[in-house]
């Protein structure tokens, strides 16, 4: 089990230095000149020379990228080029918006679609299941943005209830970004809950059960939802990971103070270094949560953890 | 024996028309299938009936912001133009992006799975190791990137979403071709002297085809709604133009006096993007009888 953490460990390595160079490399690609953009028009012509020197600017790509990385691999992942913030302070002042958002969105998720995939597959085809597919599939065509605009449209706008964007108001702020994200994730999870429960009901060892006179309700929970857990756990797992970034657009809709927000006004503002550490960072967490799911299914299912352990 | 004969039809009938035979039993699909063809022909007609320059950018500030009414259904806009003119003309940019971005996708991811499927050994194992590597790179990211870095127009958006998936789909194409690799007609087609790349293009990959349409379809559909995000955020269609997230962005700022501006876009984002679901799933159940459910 630990040799194969170490060696999906092992792959973080080549995959920061992929993530970094891309990010960095097509940064220093856009068009514009962050310099000028830092300093503004009114600068001569040699003072925005002298400040290009002053922040290295002039040394080629790759001298760069590799004075970078030397700093990232001794813990400095740069400093941000406006107001000179230390990157990892700031993204890791706003990690826990972010993880708070996702943690919330993924409970409000598994609330959902676990209960309504369950009942979906044991009450094939009867009218809750057609109520249950149509709705998850209604969910799965909204884009994430417009319904969270759909939402401020009602509850901040018109009632007046819930605040427009930003974090401030306390649990108030998490909901409707929170429901938001829960929407389509819910809506992917319960079809994956009740097509993977619909493989396990109809396999052998459940007749066994209630051939032996296990009571239904066991016979569902205990026998074909464990077995059905692992397609729902990868789908799950992987909408959380998804958060750290792809919540881009829902933050940027509520205002939300989250990496996704953090990383995009890098980007726009043209800093190379916060942008491309904002994007390591995001990389690696990803890659972790991804592993911590990984192992979690070695405890799930004591098959895969041979398989981990096996060769 | 009408059910005999009805069996020997069913044999003897070409294999897309099987298909169509068990996609048309599934309602849903049917009207997924519906929508979708009313949306092409929308989409079509909307360059004949409106004009660009006066109805799809112009301005006329006598008409401006106007509610819904029986001129103009879905009101009019901040510069006076007709939203429902400007929302039928929309839909090409959507259907055109979800469609060419996927190409870009399946093309690609198709070609390098199939080649690490088919060649193995070493090869498969530099191509999936890197295919790997590339899938955990977060993709919206890289999007945004690569539209920040290229400019945001039409074609950028396509290239980049395009991009951006062809892991997912390099990964699926190897299974496919995986599966299909070891049956005898391969071995059939290797015996009668057919070279390395005319069985893999001619006998293997035509044949392993069924999964990656499948995640083509459904692929369309997330794109539609990705590229209207990334307009929505500026780094999409550029604005003067009538796509949906454009338009959406555009309207942000009336939305507390005119939410109309903000609902009928949207509301053709998920009705499109429903009609490609619903299709995708009959597709899925027609092309995979295991499946079926």
């Amino acid at each position: 089990m630990w040799k194969y953490i170490c060696k999906r460990i092992a792959v973080l390595i080549p995959l920061v230095f992929l993530v970094s160079f891309i990010v960095y490399a097509l940064m220093d690609f856009a068009p514009g000149d962050p310099v000028r953009s830092l300093v503004g028009e009114n600068m001569t012509e040699e003072q925005l020379e002298q400040k290009r020197e002053e922040l290295g600017f002039n040394d080629p790509l790759i001298v760069r990228y590799g004075r970078y990385m030397k700093g990232v691999f001794q813990g400095d992942f740069g400093k941000s080029m406006y107001g000179g913030k230390d990157v990892l302070t700031e993204y890791m002042s706003r990690l826990p918006y972010t993880l708070k958002l996702a943690g919330l969105a993924i409970l409000l998720t598994i609330i959902i679609a676990i209960p309504l995939g369950v009942i979906a597959a044991v009450k094939h085809n009867s009218w809750i299941d057609t109520i249950a597919s149509t709705t998850a599939m209604m969910g799965l065509s909204i884009p994430g943005f417009w319904l969270g605009l759909m939402l401020m449209l009602l509850f901040s706008l018109q009632l007046e209830w819930l605040p427009t964007s930003g974090a401030e108001d306390g649990i108030k702020s998490y909901i409707m970004p929170a429901i938001t994200l829960a929407v389509a994730n819910a809506s992917l999870s319960t079809r994956t809950t009740r097509s993977s429960m619909l493989d396990q009901i109809r396999a052998d060892y459940l007749r066994t059960a209630r051939a032996k006179g296990v009571n239904e309700k066991t016979v569902i929970l205990k026998h074909a939802l464990r077995n059905a857990l692992i397609p729902i756990i990868t789908i799950i797992g992987s909408q959380f990971t998804v958060m750290f970034s792809g919540a881009v657009v829902v933050e940027s809709v509520f205002s939300w103070p989250g990496v996704g927000n953090l990383t995009l006004t890098a980007i726009r503002g043209h800093d190379i270094t916060a942008a491309t550490s904002y994007a390591i960072l995001t990389t690696v967490l990803t890659a972790v949560t991804l592993l911590a799911v990984d192992v979690l299914y070695a405890y799930i299912d004591p098959r895969i953890k041979a398989q981990y352990t096996g060769k | 024996m009408s059910k005999t004969t009805e069996k020997k039809s069913a044999a003897h009938k070409s294999y897309s028309a099987q298909i169509w035979h068990q996609f048309k039993k599934n309602k849903g699909a049917v009207i997924g299938l519906v929508i979708f063809i009313l949306i092409v022909i929308v989409a079509i007609a909307a360059n004949f009936v409106f004009d660009y320059d006066t109805d799809i950018v112009g301005m006329n500030s006598a008409q401006r912001l106007l509610p819904p009414s029986l001129e103009h259904p879905f009101g009019t806009d901040q510069m006076g133009r007709d939203v429902l003119a400007r929302v039928c003309y929309g839909a090409k940019y959507s259907l055109l992006i979800g469609v060419v971005s996927v190409l870009i996708s399946v093309v690609f991811g198709s070609i390098i799975g199939a080649i690490a499927g088919f060649v193995g050994g070493t090869v498969e194992s530099v191509i999936m190791r890197t295919v790997e590597l590339l899938l955990m790179i977060p993709g919206l990211l890289l999007v945004i990137l690569i539209v920040y870095c290229l400019g945001a127009t039409i074609p950028n958006l396509m290239l980049a979403l395009g991009l951006s998936t062809v892991p997912h789909f390099a990964r699926n194409a190897r299974a496919a071709v995986l599966t299909v690799r070891g049956n005898e007609y391969v071995e059939a087609a290797r015996a009668i002297g057919s070279t390395g790349p005319k069985t893999l293009f001619k006998h293997v990959l035509p044949n392993a085809l069924s999964p990656i349409l499948v995640q083509a379809t459904s692929r369309i559909a997330g794109c539609i709604i990705d590229a209207a995000g990334y307009s929505f955020l500026g780094l999409g269609v550029p604005a003067p133009l009538p796509e949906w997230g454009a338009m959406l962005s555009d309207g942000r700022g009336f939305m507390r006096e005119y939410p109309f501006l903000e609902i009928f876009p949207g509301l053709a984002i998920m009705i499109t993007v429903l009609a490609i679901n619903l299709v995708g799933d009959g597709l899925r159940d027609a092309l995979d009888p295991k499946l079926k459910r």
